[in-house]
């Protein structure tokens, strides 16, 4: 697919759904083109902690602790993840590194795809949001109408 | 993976142009069969697409197997249909822009083939260039995202870099500040 087609820079974004799985999988059944360099990426949205002005500030600094622990603990899972899809990936003959980013997830996508310089973003159709049941994912659908690049769905 | 039927729906706008592209090189690559579909508007005479779909398939299908289809009623439920009927693997469709009034933008034939099709979609936005130009055409954009300040010489993304952009700003709000100094003649005291 890759090769001719122009799509040399590759991001596909993870999040842990089978969806995204897929489109990982879909790329290890592709012949990598030469100098093929594809960049799995995984948004991780930070717990936030409110201000919280009427709480007295040990509980604040406790509660910001272990918002920290969690956000930490999220970042590394993500970045295991992406590191094992990208291992996985190499031992297809592509050049595949993993990033994580943090924020909201388009954006954290679509920063990544600017990051790479990518030809093609490549996603899985359905997300692992809390509502699995729609066709498409909310990220996919706001990444199709957002992406400056071609978007490949992966179902 | 191997794609053996790469389906092109097109309305011969030229947003379809580099979805048209990408298809024929895929198809190139794969040594796929590539369709052409157009599906035309219900209550219009089919016959007004007939010849621009034989011109598309021509331009696009030199050294290809092509198949052209053109069909009557609703695009996006249409061109699924088509996609199962004749087990397509992979859709490649254009779509009308990059940012803005993104709902209009994307198109409600594009959203449905997404939302709907059995297999791959690939969305083209009609702002990508042809691939084989691609990189010379960024060129240009790369040398003016790297170029120095204006002010500072110092690499930056845009023309004033940041630093500078605040230090202008300061400077400008100091001398507003000091011409609305009270006393200061013309100025209410």
């Amino acid at each position: 697919m890759a090769g001719r087609a122009g799509f040399r820079r590759v991001v596909v974004g993870l999040d842990g759904s089978p969806h995204s799985r897929r489109a990982a999988a879909f790329l290890a059944r592709l012949t990598p083109p030469r100098g093929g360099l594809v960049t799995f990426v995984r948004v991780v949205e930070p717990v936030r902690v409110p201000s919280m002005p009427l709480v007295p500030g040990a509980m604040r600094a406790q509660i910001a602790a272990q918002a920290d622990t969690i956000n930490q603990g999220q970042i590394a899972l993500a970045r295991r993840h992406v590191e094992a899809a990208a291992t996985k990936l190499a031992g297809s003959g592509w050049r595949a590194r993993g990033v994580v980013r943090t924020g909201q997830p388009l954006a954290g996508l679509l920063g990544a795809v600017r990051a790479a310089r990518a030809d093609v973003l490549v996603l899985g159709a359905r997300g692992a949001g809390a509502v699995t049941h729609f066709l498409l994912g909310s990220t996919a659908e706001a990444a199709l109408k957002h992406a400056a690049v071609p978007v490949l769905i992966v179902k | 993976m191997r794609f053996t039927e790469i389906l092109f729906p097109t309305d011969f706008s030229s947003a379809s142009e580099a979805a048209g592209r990408i298809a024929r090189a895929m198809a190139l690559e794969a040594g796929a069969r590539l369709h052409v579909l157009h599906v035309v508007p219900p209550v219009t005479d089919p016959s007004l697409g007939a010849e621009s779909l034989t011109r598309a398939a021509t331009s696009l299908g030199d050294g290809l197997r092509v198949e052209t289809a053109l069909l009557s009623g609703w695009a996006g439920r249409n061109i699924v249909d088509y996609a199962r009927e004749k087990h397509i693997d992979l859709i490649v469709l254009g779509t009308h822009g990059r940012t803005g009034i993104s709902h209009a933008i994307l198109g409600s034939v594009a959203e449905t083939v997404v939302r709907l099709a059995p297999c791959l979609v690939l969305t083209v936005p009609a702002a990508v260039l042809e691939p084989a130009s691609a990189p010379a055409a960024r060129a240009p954009a790369d040398a003016l995202r790297e170029r120095p300040c204006l002010v500072c010489s110092r690499q930056s993304d845009e023309l004033i870099c940041e630093g500078c952009r605040a230090k202008i700003r300061g400077e400008a709000l100091e001398q507003k500040w000091e011409a609305q100094r009270p006393g200061r003649r013309g100025s209410p005291v």
